[in-house]
C-alpha cells in the first residue's frame, strides 16, 4: 500500500469501541499511524470547553480576545462520527453536523469530515459532490476510509470504487490553508476575479442560475437596481449570506459588524471569517463550478468533448485513462494541439480545484478548435464514456468487470448533466431515480 | 447512436430550452397547437413512441433554438405510419400565427412520392392548428426523394437550423453531451451527402 502524505488526523466518536472500527478502516487505507482518537469523556470534556469559548465569542465578538487552545487546532483533518448521542453534554443528542461548523470557524483545523450521516449512500447521483447539505467539508461512511484514493495517488486496478468527486484528503487540507490565506488577503475584493474565474459577460453566461445565486441571495443577474451581479460579489458578502458554519444570522451579523473596523478587529475574528468563507467557496466550486462542467472543464470531460486532443492516440482507451490523473502539461494531450489551443485556457486557481481544469468558454469560442472537431473522422476516436464512480474511461457497453455502464442524469441545470457510472456491486448509488429512464445503450 | 435515440436527445434539448422560454411565447404556442406540448423529457419520450396521431400521448415536441429570425419556436412530431416508415410534422410559431408542414413517405393517390406539404391537421383532424393563415394544404407537395427516417430528420433539422452554425453544431452538441462523439460521423457524413454540401468549416 502506497503511504499517504503525512497528515494529522483526529478521530472523534462518542464511544471508544466505535473509534476502534474507524481506526481499523484507516489502517486498511494506510493511515492508522497518523490518526489519533478522541472519544467518550475526553471528547465530552473537549467539546464542553470548546463550546464555552464559542459562546463567549458570539456574546461579544468585538471584545473577544481569542479562545483557549483546543486539541482541534493541532490536527489537519477531523473525522467526526455523526452519531454522538452518547456524549454526556446535556441537551438533545449531539451529531457531528452540530459540531463541525463551529470547529471550522473557531479552530485552526482546516478540514472536517462527517461520518455516517447517510449510511445508505455511497455515491451521489444528484450533484456529484457527496452530501451537499453537510456542514462538514465532506460526508463519508466508515467503510470509505479504507479506500486508498482518499489518502494517496494510488489508482488500483479496474473497477475500483473511486468517485471522481472525492478529494485526496491530505491535499484538500493543504489547499484549504491556501484558500484561507487568499480569502484573508482579499476580504473586500470581488471574489470571482480573485478566484481567477472569467468575469466577462459572455463567460458568465455559461453559468446556470444556481451557481449565480448560490453564494448570496443578493446576487442578481438581471440588472435590478441595488442588487449585485456575481462579478461584484465580495468575500465579505458571502460570510453574511451562508449559514453552514455559523447557523444564526444574528451571530454572523455580530461578527460581520465587528469586522467592519479593520483597525480594531482581532486577528482571530478575521481568520474565523476567512475560514468560514473559504469552506463555503470550496463547496461552491465543487457543487456549482466543477460539478456542472460549464465554466470550468477538467481533463476527462474535456477529452469527451474534444477527443481529437489526444492526437493519434484518440483511438486507444489506455491513452484516455493515462490522461485522467495527469497533473502536468500537456495532461496526456497531443503536445502541439495543447500548446496551440489549450494552454491559454488553463485555470490557474489551483487552490480551488482537485485536478487540472480549463476555462470552457474560451475553448468553446475557439473557432479553430471547433473546426478541428468537425474535420476529424470521429470513428477513429475510442467509443468510451467516463465513469464518475471509478474515475476511469470504459467502453460504452461494457465496463471493467463485465458490468454494463449506466447513464444517469445529474441534477445540474446546464447541458452536461448526463454522466455515467460503472454500477459496482455492493455500492449504493442514490437517488436511484436518477438512473431510471435513461438508456445506456446507443 | 440510433435515430430514435438521436431524436430523443434532440427532443430533450428542445424541452429544456422550452421550459425557460418567455411566458408570452409559451402562451401563443399553446393556443396554436391546442395545448398539446411535451413539457418535460418523459412526455417527449412518450410522444416519440406513439404510432398514430390520435394516440392520447401524442404531443408536439419543442425544438431547440431555431435559426429562422421571424419564427419564435418550432415543434415536431414523428408518428409512424405505413409500417415502420416515419412521417414528420413541423409546426413553426411566430407570434400568434403558425404554420404546419408534413414530411411524408409515398402515399396513395397522386402523392405516390415522398414529399412535404403545408397542413393544418396535426395530431388528428380533431385538433387543427389555430392561427394558421389560409395556405394550400395538398399542393404544392414538394418532392423530398426519400422515405428514410434518418434523412427526413436531417432535412427537418437543417430546414429550421441551417447547416453550418446550425444543424451541424447542434448535432455536435448532442453527441458531446451524450459522450458519443465517436458516432457523430454516421450522421454528419449522411448529412453532407444528402444535402450536397461541398464546402466545410475551416475550408472556406
Amino acid at each position: 500500500m502506497e503511504r499517504g502524505e503525512t497528515v494529522k488526523i483526529l478521530v472523534c466518536d462518542d464511544e471508544a469501541d466505535r473509534v476502534g472500527e474507524l481506526l481499523e478502516q484507516l489502517d486498511d487505507g494506510g493511515m492508522a499511524d497518523q490518526a489519533v482518537p478522541l472519544a467518550g469523556s475526553d471528547l465530552t470534556d473537549t467539546l464542553t470547553t470548546f463550546f464555552h469559548s464559542v459562546k463567549k465569542c458570539l456574546d461579544d465578538p468585538a471584545n473577544f480576545d481569542g479562545p483557549r487552545a483546543v486539541v482541534f487546532d493541532d490536527y489537519d483533518i477531523g473525522l467526526f462520527d455523526n452519531r454522538l448521542s452518547h456524549l454526556k453534554l446535556g441537551g438533545p443528542p449531539l451529531t457531528a453536523e452540530a459540531v463541525v461548523g463551529y470547529v471550522r470557524a473557531f479552530t485552526r483545523m482546516p478540514y472536517t469530515v462527517s461520518l455516517n450521516k447517510n449510511p445508505d449512500v455511497d455515491f451521489d447521483l444528484r450533484y456529484l459532490v457527496g452530501d451537499y447539505e453537510t456542514r462538514a467539508d465532506l460526508a463519508l461512511n466508515t467503510e470509505h476510509l479504507s479506500r486508498a484514493c482518499l489518502w494517496t495517488a494510488a489508482r488500483g486496478e479496474g473497477a475500483d470504487f473511486r468517485p471522481w468527486y472525492w478529494p485526496r484528503l491530505p491535499r484538500a487540507a493543504e489547499r484549504r490553508r491556501k484558500q484561507i490565506e487568499l480569502v484573508l488577503r482579499h476580504w473586500r475584493d470581488p471574489l470571482l476575479a480573485v478566484l481567477q474565474l472569467p468575469t466577462d459577460e459572455q463567460s458568465l453566461s455559461f453559468l446556470s442560475l444556481h451557481p449565480r445565486s448560490a453564494l448570496s441571495p443578493n446576487v442578481d443577474s438581471h440588472g435590478i437596481e441595488d442588487r449585485k451581479g456575481i462579478d461584484e460579489l465580495r468575500f465579505c458578502d458571502v460570510f453574511l449570506a451562508k449559514s453552514r458554519s455559523i447557523p444564526t444570522e444574528r451571530d454572523r451579523r455580530k461578527i460581520s459588524d465587528a469586522l467592519e473596523n479593520p483597525a480594531e478587529v482581532s486577528a482571530f475574528l478575521s481568520n474565523l471569517a476567512a475560514r468560514v468563507v473559504a469552506a463555503d467557496l470550496d463547496l461552491w466550486m465543487r457543487r456549482d463550478i466543477i460539478g456542472p462542467q460549464e465554466m470550468l472543464v477538467d481533463v476527462p470531460h474535456l477529452l469527451l468533448r474534444m477527443p481529437f486532443l489526444l492526437g493519434d492516440a484518440a483511438g486507444d482507451i489506455a491513452a484516455w485513462n493515462a490522461a485522467v490523473f495527469s497533473e502536468t502539461a500537456p495532461f496526456g494531450m497531443d503536445p502541439l494541439l495543447y500548446e496551440e489551443h489549450i494552454a491559454d485556457a488553463v485555470y490557474h486557481g489551483s487552490e480551488w480545484v482537485e485536478s487540472p481544469a480549463f476555462k470552457w468558454p474560451d475553448l468553446k469560442n475557439n473557432q479553430k478548435l471547433n473546426d478541428l472537431f468537425f474535420l476529424q473522422t470521429t470513428r477513429r476516436w475510442a467509443d468510451v464514456v467516463f465513469c464518475e464512480d471509478t474515475s476511469t474511461f470504459e467502453t460504452r457497453s461494457v465496463g471493467s468487470g463485465g458490468a454494463v455502464v449506466r447513464e444517469f442524469e445529474a441534477e445540474f441545470e446546464g447541458p452536461w448533466k448526463r454522466r455515467f457510472v460503472s454500477r459496482i456491486a455492493d455500492i449504493q448509488y442514490k437517488p436511484t431515480g436518477r438512473l431510471a429512464g435513461v438508456s445506456s445503450s446507443h | 447512436m440510433e435515430i430514435n435515440q438521436l431524436m430523443r436527445r434532440y427532443a430533450w434539448k428542445g424541452v429544456g430550452e422550452w421550459s425557460r422560454a418567455d411566458q408570452g411565447l409559451q402562451k401563443n404556442a399553446h393556443i396554436c397547437v391546442g395545448g398539446r406540448i411535451a413539457e418535460n423529457p418523459t412526455q417527449a419520450n412518450l410522444a416519440l413512441d406513439v404510432r398514430h396521431n390520435n394516440d392520447p400521448r401524442a404531443r408536439f415536441i419543442p425544438m431547440p433554438r431555431l435559426r429562422c429570425p421571424s419564427v419564435d419556436v418550432g415543434f415536431f412530431f414523428a408518428p409512424v405510419c405505413q409500417g415502420n416508415v416515419v412521417s414528420f410534422d413541423l409546426v413553426c410559431v411566430a407570434g400568434s400565427i403558425c404554420f404546419g408542414l408534413r414530411f411524408e413517405p409515398p402515399g396513395e393517390g397522386t402523392h405516390r412520392y415522398a414529399h412535404f406539404q403545408f397542413t393544418s391537421n396535426m395530431l388528428g383532424k380533431a385538433h387543427p392548428l389555430s392561427g394558421m393563415p389560409p395556405l394550400p394544404e395538398s399542393y404544392p407537395a414538394f418532392p423530398t426523394g426519400t422515405s428514410d427516417t434518418v434523412q427526413l430528420f436531417l432535412y427537418l433539422v437543417t430546414a429550421v437550423h441551417g447547416y453550418h452554425g446550425g444543424a451541424l453544431e447542434l448535432l455536435g452538441e448532442i453527441f458531446r453531451e451524450a459522450s458519443m462523439t465517436h458516432h457523430l460521423a454516421e450522421y454528419t457524413e449522411t448529412m453532407r451527402r444528402v444535402l450536397g454540401v461541398t464546402a466545410e468549416p475551416g475550408h472556406q
